[in-house]
């Protein structure tokens, strides 16, 4: 019996191998991006911030450059218009700022929780006898310290990041201003890495990511500010303390879809009820953020924010939620963002799956074939 | 046979420089733009390298843009039900092809596939709309240059269209069109129709 020898030759093919070292290429490039995101966290955060800022600037610096005025000058106006502002803010409004921020630390140091608290149980026991027999007021009082403490623990942690962004405060300017001018530059080299094949779709799916994300951070601002406004106003005019602060307050947390109108108005009314311990003054508080809220969904939530993610309102609490759950307020806060960029990438990926050959022969041409 | 709605009817002669702005300079849809205003599409101008049977797009695939030829060769086809390819162009250096695309996201018509080896630039509908945002008086100008092309090409094809159905209602010329068909095809069944 022979034994058979089969000799096995190999081709190498050219094309294949350069596919394959692409493809380790960006994988090594994708865990680098994250590896330096988990380490350098802090620089991260900054990053974020300066895109988030850099959609924000992006309108105004499309406006100017309809004027015929190019890129760079286009975006050093917006800059030299935001310093600007700025100074003006620092030299007329800080002080009066600063004095009433003075004034509630010192009442917040004065007054531990537990001693707010028991504040609170004593004017409501004296106000409403009713639920001092039933002990509710000694449950609320318990609840709201339970919460005071989470959120003053939440808070030190804020700041702590919030000390670190300042310690950036000229990293984040720097890259917003480099990728204000430079943006459509990185856009047109990050595609340029994109094989042939995934070309077209790929800069289709950058293109409506970046319109979702840019008019649902646009639409959040406004719509922050709008609720910002309107609360510190009606606060002044009901001449409930620190109005200007509340108000603030208020329209950052309603950034927070539907559960962020109830961290705004908690404080304006713990406030006043503090304050003179009327409760008609608490119900006019009420009332007021009431019509405030309806006003906003209504005529500006509806309109500038969600109309752009069309995410229905069960699924916009569930990602709020869990959004809380893994990250806190911060997760509260961009968990809506994430999901409809993740909603965005999925569906333009089902479609392109459908229209494009990416996997071989459309989707939609086999089932077209099919019904043929 | 060459395709009507596929040759381009617009390209101008001259020589070709190896520059993309002279290259720009020779597609009608920018003929008529400044230099400044020709360097706006110069910035969102994709350089893409092809090689030899790389598929550019497919036919029923969705439009995203024109493109052009800066170097090398391109062949736009149909593909038939039976499976064969019915050629419509070969496009070289300096043609363009895609332009109704910058339009909307309707289906390519034809598939475009590479020849050889070639540099090819495209221009897409996102970055096009968004110069078209930024400069409307760019835009007008581009616009209507377009409008042109696209009422030049729906006369040369009605042209063709009542040139076959001419001879469509003549029974003579009816046979001829048939036994030419056939030829091309190369069936077997040639003489046994002619006798």
């Amino acid at each position: 019996m022979k034994s058979s020898q089969r000799t096995i030759t190999i081709h190498i093919n050219r094309r294949f191998f350069s596919q394959l070292i692409k493809w380790f290429l960006v994988f090594l490039a994708l865990g680098f991006a994250i590896t330096f995101f988990i380490v350098m966290k802090h620089l991260s955060v900054a990053f974020i911030v300066s895109i988030l800022l850099a959609f924000l600037l992006e309108p105004i610096v499309l406006a100017i450059e309809n004027h015929d005025i190019n890129r760079t000058w286009s975006v050093v106006i917006v800059f030299v218009s935001i310093a600007a502002i700025t100074a003006f803010g620092v030299i007329f409004l800080l002080p009066g700022i600063s004095a009433e921020f003075q004034s509630i630390s010192a009442y917040l140091q004065l007054k531990p929780p537990s001693v707010l608290t028991a504040e609170l149980e004593a004017t409501i026991d004296s106000k409403f006898p009713l639920m001092k027999r039933h002990g509710l007021s000694h449950e609320i009082a318990v609840y709201l310290q339970h919460g005071l403490d989470d959120l003053i623990k939440e808070s030190i942690d804020i700041l702590f990041e919030f000390v670190h962004i300042v310690s950036m405060i000229f990293i984040v300017p720097v890259s917003t201003f480099f990728l204000l001018k430079d943006g459509r530059r990185i856009k047109k080299t990050f595609i340029q890495c994109v094989p042939n094949r995934y070309f077209e779709m790929t800069l289709s799916l950058v293109h409506k990511i970046s319109q979702q994300v840019g008019s649902y951070i646009r639409g959040q601002l406004l719509d922050a500010l709008i609720v910002g406004i309107l609360s510190s106003i009606t606060l002044h005019v009901l001449h409930v303390p620190y109005a200007f602060h509340i108000g603030i307050l208020a329209g950052c947390a309603n950034i927070i879809p539907h559960f962020g109108p109830i961290f705004g108005a908690v404080p304006a009314i713990f406030v006043a009820f503090m304050d003179t311990g009327s409760p008609g003054q608490v119900i006019a508080v009420t009332l007021c953020f009431v019509g405030i809220q309806l006003f906003d969904y209504l005529f500006i939530s509806h309109v500038v924010v969600f109309k752009s993610i069309h995410i229905h309102p069960l699924i916009v609490v569930v990602v709020v939620l869990v959004g809380g759950y893994l990250m806190g307020v911060i997760g509260m806060f961009v968990s809506l963002l994430l999901f409809s960029i993740l909603k965005v990438t999925v569906t333009e990926f089902m479609w392109s799956f459908r229209h494009y050959h990416i996997f071989g022969r459309p989707q939609r041409f086999l089932s077209e074939n099919r019904s043929d | 046979m060459m395709n009507g709605f596929w040759e381009n009817i617009f390209k101008k002669t001259g020589d070709n420089e190896n520059n993309v702005l002279n290259l720009l300079r020779e597609i009608p849809v920018l003929d008529d733009l400044s230099k400044e205003e020709l360097k706006e599409f110069e910035r969102i101008a994709h350089h893409r390298y092809f090689e030899a049977n790389e598929h550019i797009f497919w036919e029923g695939e969705p439009g995203v843009g024109m493109y052009v030829i800066k170097k090398g060769a391109v062949k736009i086809y149909k593909a038939s039900a039976d499976g064969k390819k019915d050629v419509l162009a070969i496009l070289k250096d300096g043609d363009f092809f895609g332009e109704l695309a910058l339009l909307d996201e309707s289906p390519r018509s034809a598939s475009a596939i590479a020849m050889e080896v070639c540099h090819i630039l495209g221009f897409l509908r996102p970055e096009f709309f968004s110069i078209l945002e930024r400069k409307p008086r760019l835009g007008f100008k581009v616009a209507m240059k377009l409008a042109k092309i696209i009422g030049k090409r729906l006369r040369v094809t009605s042209t063709e269209l009542q040139s076959i159905t001419t001879r469509l209602h003549k029974p003579e010329n009816l046979t001829e069109m048939i036994l030419n068909g056939i030829e091309q095809s190369g069936t077997s069944g040639t003489k046994e129709i002619q006798k």
